[in-house]
């Protein structure tokens, strides 16, 4: 079953005459995890208050579930649909990290044996249970943002939105949140997410969105990194010798370029073009060491795209 | 609307004032005080100054205005923090991301400090009254509390003027973007108030007599309602969400 649990359509909005985000169109399906990767101001925040209905858009049209973010009615089930991580955790630091949980389970109309049975679950798996009922303002950042992630998902919504939930935090916490979204990947929840971290949209994501205001590119990790770089093929050899050199160029590939004993090949089809070459460096008597696929790395695309080059 | 959503933000409010010793005093310690203050004053004017009796009951009526001051005083903090601390705590977001609607949120919010107001009025009065009436009963005769002019200002002007400061306090919060111009502006209600008070003290009005309590409450109710249907229609979550400091 296929769905797009968000949908986006030239989504805009702008504050006192400046764009914040223009023209947004992506989709996220059922269970997939989606990225939004961007710099900062790049209007990642702006995307998700539009699609969480905290603030209006400009123009454009959005879809949370099937219903829209203009129809009064249908704001109120997106909301239910949706479990938020905000950029701040926004506890109630006066509260238990029971208390807060238990707080918005009714906030979202949860069945209260379901509220009680999910917090119970959800801090146990994020290691939160043995602190339950101190004050969350005793807590470390790591673990206020564990609460906050388990207060989304304390109504058991289908889709979890987080904006930017490692940042801020030391690498161990960082990973232990990490892990935790993995493992809400596998339980087939849809997600997404807000990142400036290239890593962690590599690690997590089935999907990304470059933002800087307009989503410049949008992809599957290793598409992106193809689409904006092609592919290179290298060849390594024993002794990359004039003959070898020679069949190479005979094959007529787009771009080569020779390194010592490796040759790097830029090729338009390298499925065909491969096979083909190989032949012809064995037939010119080369020996082959290796032949492997490189592209550039999300790093690359990424900088490239929000620099502009 | 369900009531049951803004009841649950009500009780989270209660819980935290429960812990927040500001609130709490002003909701409290300020009634009670002068509940003891007011009555000590009275005895101390017949028994030292020996002021004539005829002289003290009408200072004594007027006492009953400033319980109804009182009820617009706590507002201008407790309805003012409570927006204003889910701004600070950042726990506006997560909350107006939950499926409540902006007048289940405010309600509640209003049902916190109302009964709050009006449970620290009505301690601070209930000690007024049992001391007055212990303090003065042998100069004047009888028990001069409660009483119609009283009974006015108490059930009838102090509700209407905590929920006409409360909603002041809700309008202000969310129309402008800082705690320091939210609360000086939440002051406002308390100005025809002072100004009424002082009318009295000039002898320009009778503050004990009923009907010009009457009138007082019913102004009161008046603004209360309209200043409500103002705050609850003019509450902008988008504005109090990305244009607060
Ligand atoms: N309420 C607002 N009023 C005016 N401008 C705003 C408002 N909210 C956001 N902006 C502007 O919109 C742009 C996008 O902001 P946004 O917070 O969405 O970026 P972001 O990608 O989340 O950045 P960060 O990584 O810093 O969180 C920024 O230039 C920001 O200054
Ligand atoms: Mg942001």
């Amino acid at each position: 079953m296929e769905m797009q649990m968000i949908a986006t359509e030239n989504l805009s909005r702008k504050f006192d005459g400046m764009t914040a985000v223009d023209g947004l169109s992506f989709h996220v399906d059922r269970g997939e995890v989606f990225g939004l990767l961007g710099p900062n101001g790049a209007g990642k925040t702006t995307t998700i208050r539009m699609i969480c209905c905290l603030i209006g858009k400009t123009s454009g049209k959005a879809t949370v579930g099937g219903f829209s973010i203009d129809d009064p009615a249908g704001t109120m089930s997106i909301r239910k649909l949706i479990g938020l991580v905000p950029d701040n955790v926004g506890l109630y630091e006066f509260y238990s990290a029971y208390k807060n949980l238990m707080y918005f389970g009714r906030l979202y109309e949860t069945p209260e044996s379901r509220i009680t049975s999910n917090i119970e679950s959800l801090m146990k798996k994020l290691d939160l249970w043995d602190r339950k009922d101190d004050p969350v303002s005793t807590y470390s950042k790591g673990m206020k943002q564990k609460v906050a992630i388990a207060r989304a998902l304390v109504h058991d919504p289908e889709i979890l939105v987080m904006d930017e939930p490692t940042a801020n935090l030391d690498p161990e916490a960082a990973r232990t949140i990490r892990d935790t979204i993995l493992d809400l990947k596998k339980e087939g929840r849809t997600i997404l997410l807000n990142t400036h971290n290239l890593d962690e949209a590599q690690r997590l994501c089935d999907t990304i969105g470059i933002l800087k205001t307009k989503l410049l590119a949008v992809g599957k990790p290793q598409n992106l990194e193809r689409s904006i770089f092609g592919r290179n093929t290298v060849i390594q050899l024993e002794y990359a010798g004039d003959e070898v050199v020679q069949a190479v160029r005979g094959t007529n590939p787009r771009k080569y370029t020779v390194e010592g004993n490796s040759i790097t090949l830029e090729l338009d089809d390298p499925e065909k073009e491969t096979p083909r070459i190989v032949s012809a460096i064995v037939a010119a008597g080369g020996k082959i060491k290796s032949v492997n696929e490189t592209t550039g790395s999300l790093e690359d695309v990424y900088l490239k795209l929000v620099r502009g080059e | 609307m369900r009531f049951w959503k803004s009841w649950l933000i009500a009780r989270k409010e209660f819980d935290f004032i429960r812990i927040k010793k500001s609130a709490l005093g002003i909701s409290f310690g300020l009634p009670i005080g002068l509940g003891i203050l007011l009555p000590l004053i009275t005895y101390l004017e017949i028994t030292r100054k020996k002021v004539p009796i005829e002289a003290v009951t009408p200072l004594m009526g007027s006492f009953a205005f400033y319980f109804i001051i009182i009820a617009a005083l706590i507002p201008v903090y407790t309805s003012v923090s409570s927006i204003v601390v889910e701004k600070i705590e950042r726990s506006l977001e997560p909350l107006l991301a939950t499926p409540t609607s902006d007048r289940e949120i405010l309600v509640g919010k209003y049902i916190a400090t109302f009964v709050l107001t009006i449970v620290g009025t009505y301690i601070g009065a209930a000690i007024f009254v049992t001391l007055m009436d212990t303090l003065t009963r042998s100069s004047i005769g009888y028990f001069y509390f409660p009483n119609t002019a009283f009974d006015i200002a108490l059930f009838a002007a102090a509700p209407a003027a905590s929920i006409f400061s409360t909603a002041f306090g809700v309008l202000s919060s969310s129309r402008v973007t800082t705690i320091q111009s939210a609360q000086s502006l939440s002051v406002v209600p308390l100005i025809p108030l002072i100004i009424i008070y002082l009318t009295g003290e000039l002898d320009l009005i009778n503050l004990n007599d009923t009907s010009i309590l009457a009138y007082v409450a019913i102004g009161l109710a008046v603004a209360a309602a309209i200043v409500f249907q103002v705050s609850t229609a003019v509450f902008d979550r988008e504005e109090i969400l990305t244009r607060w400091k």
